[in-house]
């Protein structure tokens, strides 16, 4: 409906178009619960009043307190409704181990859809403002529309209004093969959820749920599923925003890039989520990297390298900030800082690495050394994996303890056929075509009735096959 | 631009279309091959005239490879219209079956659980897709009044599913390998009582405020079932199968006093009233199922009932 009155009756001209995805984009938000929406639209309504007012100030020391006042704004809103109880639990357990014993909190606030999303949209604008890498937009309907946009307000991809305003900005032409590309990637986006992630989820849910019960091939399989699932659900997430606003004249950019097939972690951190890793990147590991080297000595510190010890410390912060970000538990943490271990010992043996190569003469791409380091990269992350899905640290540790007995080399006592035949034919298809932006990007297929045919058997499949009602994983988020 | 978007308008047009027909007709096509098969799969062994029917109670606590010459099709999350439905069939092909015995549990006939069971998204999906093809006209109403959105989602995959049964019903004979999703024996391992009774602890408060409402749904389908039975002249017993004590205590008089009403208003039928059974708790999976160890000890017990015929003695005892 709002597709057909965005290009039929919208379509005269650009603050039409401009009204009317606000007004899309609030119904959609409002209609999960609208208590919310007004959080939404005050948060963004602050966000562009303060940008307007950094953006005509020239006094530093005035800028700087109006970004630290909307820094505390978002943030703390976004500490309120997403760690609220996680700080008051953490902090009534810490007494109790000092001797002081007070009682568990009873306050539950909910949290609100997408919060950690738009908050992390509305941040970017106003460092970008407060930086001069954008100029604050003086149009209310445009930074409001940047800020809660509803293919990507639930969760993501995070794309800077640096990048979407400019295309909010100018008025949308209907473009043909946008627009099939477009529905294209949707109804891949709702193969992977549906028939993927939705038909994995009952089995990893089983298994996860009495790991205590299964051997541990069944375990092992248990995270191979979830390493899809996780996938599955939130990049088909992606994809179903991607081309949702592709049919609306907009360009978002890729969140995945085939994550699974990278060589090392590093890679695989560039092809993940990429713009939440992105947004990390540039508004928290490179101000602090800048920041410590401006403040650290030249020279070794405690025996490690200058340039080795502020990207450590950077790490460190980045990806505890990454793990918090996901959700208020210890075991998030512990995932980011796992993967930040890995980082850093990926980045110290860099050097090593390329010497051992050069001396031994083996070939960087050789085939063999791909494969393994593939594999490797895959193991590391399936291990991360299960900090992430486990309902607290100790159950990870049980669950990776109960992977680790004789009966590994058993056959597992699941064998879910369907989960199975979705899995294999999902990475098969993402492995033919990891050249293009998503799998079923199939120009290259001459014949249009081949073509037609393979969307028919995409959807005969959804709606034949598809997996029960799950939610996307990360609207938790 | 308005050329391309109409045809872009066109084609969605065209693809949806024929994306309805292709439907249609996939589901016109197995739903008369299934019916063709449907005599010759439900066609069971001549030994079995014993039937268990009914929900994941009696699901979990009938091995029937122990109670001599009969079948479980108890399946979780069934509610009686099923039941029904699957009985019927199953009468209508198996001439020797003698005996029903169906699930009658204090909770069964409550409007909290008919919700559930009949109306409720993932229940509606799981249960239409296995059993739409067996369902009238009536039946299909009934669910698709109430939730028209999963019953779609079943309706769809029953497409899938009937071409599977229709396929191995021309691989094999044996109606046990073709309707393995039509219930049977689930042999649960090991033992989450203690795990469940703190969960029911944690819930008591929210569960507790509620006045129990009959579910006139389950009733309706449970007094039909009761009618088809005496139609073709099969002996029902309604059967309360084994519950652990702290569930029994839970069980309020508004609830027995619904139940009861419930039992009286079929006075043809006998009852086996069950759920204070002797068990020890190792013989429990959770409140209201018995793991393997408890249906092995009850299902021996059932069988020397069936074949010493007590089964109106106990009916006594019982009430």
């Amino acid at each position: 409906m709002v597709f057909l009155t965005y290009w039929f009756v919208a379509n005269r001209n650009l603050r039409q178009q401009n009204i009317l995805l606000l007004l899309a984009s609030y119904v959609f938000y409002g209609w999960w619960d609208y208590r919310f929406l007004l959080l939404l639209v005050s948060i963004t309504i602050i966000n562009y009043l303060v940008g307007i007012w950094i953006d005509s100030d020239n006094n530093h020391k005035r800028r700087k307190i109006l970004l630290i006042f909307d820094l505390i704004i978002n943030i703390g809103v976004l500490c309120i409704f997403k760690y609220f109880n996680f700080f008051v639990d953490s902090f009534i357990d810490f007494l109790s181990i000092i001797g002081y014993t007070l009682p568990k909190s009873t306050t539950q606030i909910i949290l609100p859809l997408g919060i950690s999303f738009y908050t992390f949209l509305s941040l970017s604008y106003i460092i970008d403002i407060y930086k001069k890498n954008l100029q604050a937009n003086r149009n209310p309907v445009e930074v409001l529309l940047s800020l809660s946009f509803f293919p990507i307000i639930l969760a993501g991809p995070i794309q800077r209004p640096s990048s979407l305003l400019p295309q909010i900005a100018q008025k949308r032409y209907f473009n043909y093969d946008k627009a099939v590309d477009g529905i294209r990637q949707i109804l891949w986006g709702l193969f992977v959820k549906v028939a993927v992630a939705d038909n994995l989820a009952p089995e990893v849910d089983k298994i996860f749920q009495n790991y205590a019960d299964f051997n541990s091939s069944t375990l092992f399989l248990g995270i191979v599923f979830y390493t899809i699932q996780i996938y599955s659900d939130f990049s088909g997430y992606s994809n179903i925003a991607i081309g949702t606003a592709k049919l609306f004249g907009f360009n978002l950019m890729q969140n995945f890039a085939y994550p699974y097939f990278s060589r090392d972690i590093t890679e695989f951190w560039k092809r993940w989520h990429i713009s939440l890793t992105t947004w990390f990147r540039d508004y928290v590991f490179l101000p602090i990297s800048f920041s410590i080297s401006y403040r650290m000595r030249n020279g070794n510190i405690f025996g490690i390298k200058r340039d080795h010890l502020i990207y450590i410390s950077a790490s460190i912060i980045t990806w505890f900030l990454t793990g918090l970000w996901h959700g208020p538990s210890y075991s998030f943490i512990l995932w980011g800082l796992i993967n930040g271990f890995f980082l850093i010992i990926y980045h110290l043996q860099l050097k090593q690495r390329k010497k051992l190569f050069k001396k031994f003469g083996i070939n960087n791409n050789n085939i063999i050394i791909v494969c393994v380091e593939t594999f490797i990269t895959l193991c590391i992350i399936m291990l991360c994996w299960i900090f992430f899905r486990a309902d607290n640290i100790q159950e990870a540790l049980f669950y990776i303890d109960g992977m680790l007995t004789r009966s590994f080399f058993s056959l597992p006592e699941l064998m879910p056929v369907k989960a199975i035949f979705f899995s294999v034919i999902f990475i098969f298809s993402e492995w033919i075509q990891r050249e293009k932006e998503f799998a079923l990007q199939i120009d290259r297929v001459s014949l249009p009735a081949l073509r037609w045919l393979i969307y028919i058997g995409c959807i005969c499949l959804i709606l034949f096959l598809g997996g029960g009602n799950q939610k996307f994983i990360y609207f938790q988020f | 631009m308005r050329t391309d978007l109409r045809r872009f308008l066109g084609k969605c047009l065209l693809f949806g279309v024929l994306m309805v027909l292709l439907i249609s007709l996939l589901f016109k096509i197995s739903d008369f091959a299934i019916k063709q098969k449907m005599p010759q799969f439900f066609k069971i062994s001549n030994d079995i005239n014993i039937v268990f029917a009914g929900d994941s109670n009696v699901e979990c606590s009938i091995n029937d490879s122990i109670v001599k010459g009969s079948l479980n099709i108890a399946q979780s999350g069934e509610a009686y219209l099923y039941s029904y439905v699957k009985l019927r069939e199953l009468l209508d092909c198996n001439k020797q079956i003698k005996t029903v015995f169906i699930g009658f549990s204090f909770h069964e006939i409550l409007k909290e659980k008919e919700d559930l069971l009949l109306f409720q998204d993932s229940y509606i999906i799981e249960k239409i897709k296995l059993y739409n093809y067996l369902l009238n006209k009536t039946e299909k109403g009934l669910i698709f009044k109430n939730n028209h959105l999963a019953y779609l989602k079943g309706f769809l995959q029953s497409i899938f599913n009937n071409v599977v049964v229709f396929a191995k019903s021309c691989a094999s004979t044996d109606s046990r390998s073709i309707l393995v999703d039509f219930g049977g024996y689930l042999y649960l391992y090991g033992n989450k009582l203690k795990e469940d009774i703190r969960l029911q602890e944690n819930t008591k408060q929210e569960s507790s405020g509620k006045s129990p409402e009959k579910g006139l749904q389950q009733e309706k389908y449970l007094k039909m079932i009761s009618q088809l039975c005496r139609q073709k002249s099969v002996r029902l017993i309604l059967l309360n199968t084994p519950k652990h004590s702290y569930y029994s205590n839970r069980i309020t008089k508004e609830i027995k006093d619904n139940w009861l009403s419930v039992r009286n208003s079929l006075p043809q039928d006998s009852l086996m009233e069950l759920s204070s059974f002797p068990l020890s708790d190792s013989c429990y999976y959770d409140i209201t199922h018995l793991n393997c160890i408890g249906a092995n000890l009850f299902s021996k017990y059932l069988n020397e009932q069936i074949y010493f015929d007590k089964t109106d003695a106990l009916e006594k005892d019982g009430d």
